[in-house]
């Protein structure tokens, strides 16, 4: 069985012409003598053409600049648009509480509860600290990512 | 997808702006369809691929220059990927995204057909466990071998053998079972 799973990999390869001329002699002398692989490598290369001739005609427009420019003036906070629905959603609600425990304090103006809220946020964004910022976050998106670091968290992924 | 070009790459490391030039050029391709397959759509696709990119040279100091950069660059963007799927179990995205509107001259049919098969094949590939999309991703969307696919994904080599063998029968089953539902329609 796992002859033929290996077999069956192997075609993978021999598509992509990164077979050597032995192995893919015995490839071929595998497959006229087993119908079962036989069968199965007509799929498996049917798949395979229909793959690579979809995604060979698809071509990014050029990306350089747009990379060069985020690198240049890097967004605040900026993550990928995974993420921005959440964010939107978290500044919102942000906004709805603060608002609402200011107001219910007596005697209190608009233009106070705007203020006290302005300088929340600034000392949130710029003076705050990394736990600060993470406190403002679900439990879950704290955990690591599973990235190539093991010290890999939300902040590297932003 | 080329052979290592240890220059551009020790370049690269060192935060020279043609090296990155040249990293996107040979490398957009493939992060824009990964990217197409997680969002649907050209635009997001386009703003995944950066984000590969400007995640990659802003902690490039954490690629061994020693060793070739291509995996390295993969394994990034499969981690965003996966972070991207793990946020996203349950988006359905429809076959018809990015499709142009009706009213397409004739001339234009061959193109427009093109494209559905496009979406049709995208579409079926999301569908797909994660495991085997992003295995059949890296060989096909991004052209590497099964020895650098193991590579980025940090998994045996026989796992990617047997996950690319089990993950292109699946979408065969589906694509087969697409074809024979639209013929019937």
């Amino acid at each position: 069985m796992n002859e033929h799973r290996e077999i069956i990999a192997q075609l993978a390869d021999r598509a992509a012409d990164r077979l050597s001329p032995e192995a893919a002699a015995r490839l071929k002398c595998h497959l006229e003598n087993c119908p079962q692989c036989r069968e199965q490598a007509r799929r498996f290369m049917q798949s395979y053409q229909t793959l690579e001739k979809v995604l060979e005609d698809m071509t990014s427009p050029s990306l350089f600049a747009g990379v060069k420019a985020r690198l240049e003036h890097p967004e605040p906070r900026r993550a990928f648009v995974g993420l921005r629905p959440a964010w939107a959603g978290i500044t919102v609600l942000s906004v709805v509480l603060v608002f609402s425990a200011l107001m219910s304090r007596p005697g209190i103006t608009t233009e106070q509860v705007l203020q006290d809220y302005s300088e929340d946020v600034q000392t949130l964004w710029e003076g705050g600290t990394a736990d600060a910022e993470n406190a403002w976050l679900p439990s879950e998106w704290s955990e690591t990512t599973g990235l190539e670091s093991s010290g890999s968290t939300l902040e590297n992924i932003i | 997808m080329g052979t290592r070009n240890e220059e551009v790459e020790r370049r690269f490391y060192a935060g020279d702006q043609d090296a990155l030039r040249w990293v996107v050029e040979t490398y957009q391709n493939a992060f824009y369809r990964m990217g197409w397959r997680f969002f649907g759509r050209g635009a997001d696709a386009q703003d995944f691929a950066q984000d590969v990119f400007v995640h990659a040279f802003e902690r490039r100091e954490r690629y061994d220059p020693a060793r070739p950069l291509k995996p390295w660059l993969f394994t990034v963007a499969a981690n965003l990927g996966r972070e991207h799927l793990r946020r996203n179990k349950h988006r359905e995205i429809s076959a018809g995204d990015d499709l142009p509107e009706t009213g397409v001259a004739p001339e234009a049919e061959t193109q427009m057909e093109g494209e559905e098969r496009r979406n049709r094949v995208m579409h079926l590939l999301q569908q797909l466990h994660p495991r085997y999309q992003e295995v059949l991703a890296m060989r096909f969307e991004s052209g590497l071998s099964l020895a650098e696919t193991a590579q980025a994904l940090r998994l045996p080599l026989g796992t990617v053998k047997s996950r690319l063998s089990r993950g292109l029968e699946a979408f065969h089953s589906a694509y087969q079972r697409q074809e024979r539902s639209g013929a019937h329609e």
